[in-house]
């Protein structure tokens, strides 16, 4: 596979402003990394650590304030925030095909069309097509928004708790599917969560965020 | 028993609000005489009835569709400076119809276009409820989630995602500004009346003031008021939600890579919205013979001025404790919210001459006369159409606060008054000044429902504005509409003290 998908970050330096005009919040500074194409790299880190914040750098929707980014853009780049972040007035079945644009529809491709049934049944969704997204539950919810980015089969994928909210075997069946899709795509991914048992299952690297920075833990 | 006592205990807080709004309609209701009521001749009523439909309509599709166009020109695009955008906003929201009709009719004879017809019609009055719109939407945007666009906009382009998600995103608050447009368009004959065009809410006033018969007027009313109680209630069922949300801090700002044609249409269709919003301060303050002839119109106006604020004063402060209780009220109700934000809404959207004809019926009677012969008659007209205003303002700004602050109010101040006295009010301070700002400044530009019940002899700007009006865009008609901008500014300007005051005040302690 020939695409530069790697993700680097240059002296990246972010803050917040802060409610009620206190001093801006330092979340990264000086900030410097590369991901090499294809690896796997879990981000942990307690809640408020500054995760998010990165991902949304990564992605290029947030501005650091010092430093730059580089990484691919949509669509090679996918991105499933930590929340499902649906569109409430389309049903999950126009949801997840709103990635694929118009080409699916005028002259099927076949074998897109079957990966797109995999992914269904992988993440056992099948049943809730026609749904609208106020009327499934959280990890439902999460599923669909998981599986709206992965149709789209991105070389680089980002992933903000991906799992949070499901729990038991279900939770095992999709880390074994997404594994899975990983290897298959070789994607770069970049994986946060807070949970290591889950992070080393599916990452090579284990990254924490520390002291305005990463620190590698495992 | 003891669960009716406790309803009625709980309704206490929101009475003052239902006698001043609801009452007279009520009592009009309960008590008219039908004899000697004319029946409706039904062909001509439902003509006139669906041409007033009609246009609603169009004024409300027009001015929802270039403010959602505008607005997501202005939040979207890093050239516009949206703190600038919202003062505009602010100062062009409660410009009176009448301001804007003299503005219309200025523009229309400087450009060599007819002045009466649908057309320029529906042309001033989109104008002069574009505000409005933008300003539903705008906070319809403040509210929005930025995931599910920022998703839409990875999944595809920033374009795809303003023509297939943002629309369906605001839907609920396209429908509000859509209603509310349309309410308030078949509810008010001031601009259609000056561009010669009969409308149903004309029908009504002409009705009561030839025939004087309140149950002609009732009779006359009940069709306009049907409808419009169907679609607030219609409206309810689709956009309740949105009274539930408080709103999140910052507006909602995405810069968006769009191709040149759509940004160039965008930024022209914002220029268009906000010269058509900033038109009558335009024509008004730029006009030298304004300036020139001010002290004629003052020596001239002085006691219509006099007037104008009397009332205001009279109805600023029955408002301020009025709208608080109600305020809370509505925001600790926990069961039937619908119908509640339903009667609280209907007496903003009733035709004013409706609500003048309710309050003469209840308050002309020998016990009540030195009321009836005073200002505090148009100032309770005031009151009546816009309570609604700025109870939903101060209960916004409860909804604001930290549900665990109220509880703990409560838990330490061991009377309820002191904790609203010295917690909660001070709190909710700048909402209640906001809240009777709106309602004073829409108050200043009443006219439907203060014409009729004006004390005999005096006369307030607006209505004085509004009969000039018909005689064409003249000096006098300048003159009066400065005075109501004058006048809005001072509102506002006193409004923003007092909150400036409020927000100091709570620093210190
Ligand atoms: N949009 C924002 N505005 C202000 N502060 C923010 C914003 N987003 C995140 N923060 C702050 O930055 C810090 C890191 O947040 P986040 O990246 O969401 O952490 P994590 O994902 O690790 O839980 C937190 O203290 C949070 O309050
Ligand atoms: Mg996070």
């Amino acid at each position: 596979m020939d695409r530069t998908n790697g993700i680097t970050l240059h002296e990246l330096t972010k803050t917040w402003p802060q409610p009620g005009g206190a001093e801006r919040l330092t979340v990264f500074s000086g900030l410097s990394h590369t991901f090499p194409p294809g690896s796997r790299t879990a981000i942990v880190g307690p809640s408020g650590s500054g995760k998010t914040t990165l991902l949304q750098m990564v992605a290029g929707l947030e501005a650091p304030d010092g430093g730059f980014v580089e990484a691919p853009k949509a669509p090679e780049l996918g991105y499933v925030f930590q929340s499902p972040a649906l569109w409430p007035h389309k049903t999950v079945r126009s949801n997840m095909r709103y990635g694929l644009g118009e080409h699916l529809f005028s002259g099927a491709d076949p074998l897109e069309e079957a990966r797109y049934r995999d992914i269904l049944q992988a993440l056992e969704l099948e049943d809730l097509q026609g749904k609208y997204p106020a009327t499934l539950s959280g990890g439902q919810a999460k599923r669909v928004s998981l599986a709206r980015t992965l149709v789209t089969r991105p070389s680089c994928l980002l992933l903000d708790e991906p799992l949070g909210a499901l729990d038991g075997a279900l939770k095992d069946r999709v880390l074994d599917f997404l594994l899975e899709w990983v290897h298959w795509t070789e994607a770069t991914l970049l994986y946060v969560t807070h949970d290591h048992g889950e992070a080393r299952r599916i990452c090579t690297r284990v990254l924490e965020v520390r002291d305005q920075g990463l620190v590698e833990v495992g | 028993m003891r669960r009716l006592a406790g309803g009625v205990r709980g309704l206490l807080p929101v009475l003052p609000f239902f006698l001043l709004t609801l009452l007279p309609l009520a009592w009009l209701l309960g008590t008219v005489s039908w004899e000697g009521a004319k029946a409706p001749v039904w062909g001509r009523e439902g003509l006139l009835l669906g041409r007033t439909l009609l246009y609603g309509t169009a004024v409300a599709s027009s001015a929802v569709l270039l403010a959602y166009l505008a607005l997501v020109f202005g939040a979207f695009t890093p050239w516009v400076d949206r703190g600038l955008l919202k003062a505009f906003l602010f100062l062009a929201l409660p410009v009176p119809g009448t301001v804007f009709a003299y503005a219309g009719l200025k523009a229309l004879g400087l450009l060599g276009l007819p002045s009466r017809g649908f057309a320029p019609s529906w042309l001033v009055h989109t104008a002069s409820l574009l505000p409005v719109a933008l300003f539903i939407l705008a906070t319809g945007l403040h509210t929005l989630k930025k995931e599910p666009l920022h998703a839409a906009r990875l999944l595809g382009s920033d374009a795809r995602m303003l023509a297939r998600i943002l629309p369906g995103m605001l839907a609920p608050q396209v429908l509000a500004a859509l209603g509310t447009v349309f309410l308030l368009s078949v509810g008010d004959y001031a601009i259609p009346s000056i561009f010669s065009i009969n409308v149903y809410s004309l029908g009504i006033f002409v009705e009561y003031s030839s025939s004087l018969s309140l149950g002609s007027t009732l009779v006359k009313s009940a069709p306009l008021v049907l409808l419009q109680a169907l679609v607030l209630l219609l409206l309810l069922g689709r956009t309740e939600p949105l009274f539930l949300t408080g709103g999140r801090k910052g507006m909602l700002t995405l810069e968006l890579s769009l191709p040149g044609t759509l940004l160039a249409a965008g930024g022209l269709l914002l220029g268009l919205a906000l010269l058509l919003v900033l038109l009558p301060f335009l024509l008004v303050l730029t006009d030298l013979a304004m300036w020139r002839g001010l002290p004629q119109t003052l020596a001239r106006s002085g006691r219509d001025l006099a007037a104008s604020l009397g009332i205001l004063f009279r109805a600023g402060i029955l408002a301020l404790p009025v709208s608080y209780l109600g305020g809370w009220w509505l925001h600790s109700l926990r069961k039937g919210r619908r119908p509640a934000l339903f009667l609280v809404l209907l007496p903003a959207f009733l035709p004013g001459s409706l609500t003048g004809a309710a309050l003469i019926h209840l308050y002309n009677r020998p016990c009540t006369s030195g009321l009836y012969d005073s200002l505090w008659m148009p100032a309770l007209a005031v009151l009546a159409r816009f309570l609604p205003l700025s109870l939903l303002v101060v209960h916004a700004s409860f909804r604001r606060l930290d549900r665990e602050l109220v509880d703990a109010a409560f838990l330490l101040h061991p009377s309820r008054l002191k904790a609203h006295l010295q917690v909660l009010l001070p709190l909710v301070l700048p909402g209640l000044a906001l809240g009777t700002a709106f309602l004073l400044l829409f108050g200043l530009g009443e006219l439907g429902a203060t014409v009729l019940v004006l004390p005999p002899g005096s006369s307030t700007v607006t209505v004085r504005l509004y009969n000039y009006l018909h005689y064409g865009a003249s000096e006098e008609v300048l003159g009066l509409s400065f005075l109501l901008l004058a006048g809005m500014g001072g509102i506002l300007g006193a409004a923003g003290l007092l909150s400036g005051l409020a927000r100091r005040l709570r620093k210190m302690d």
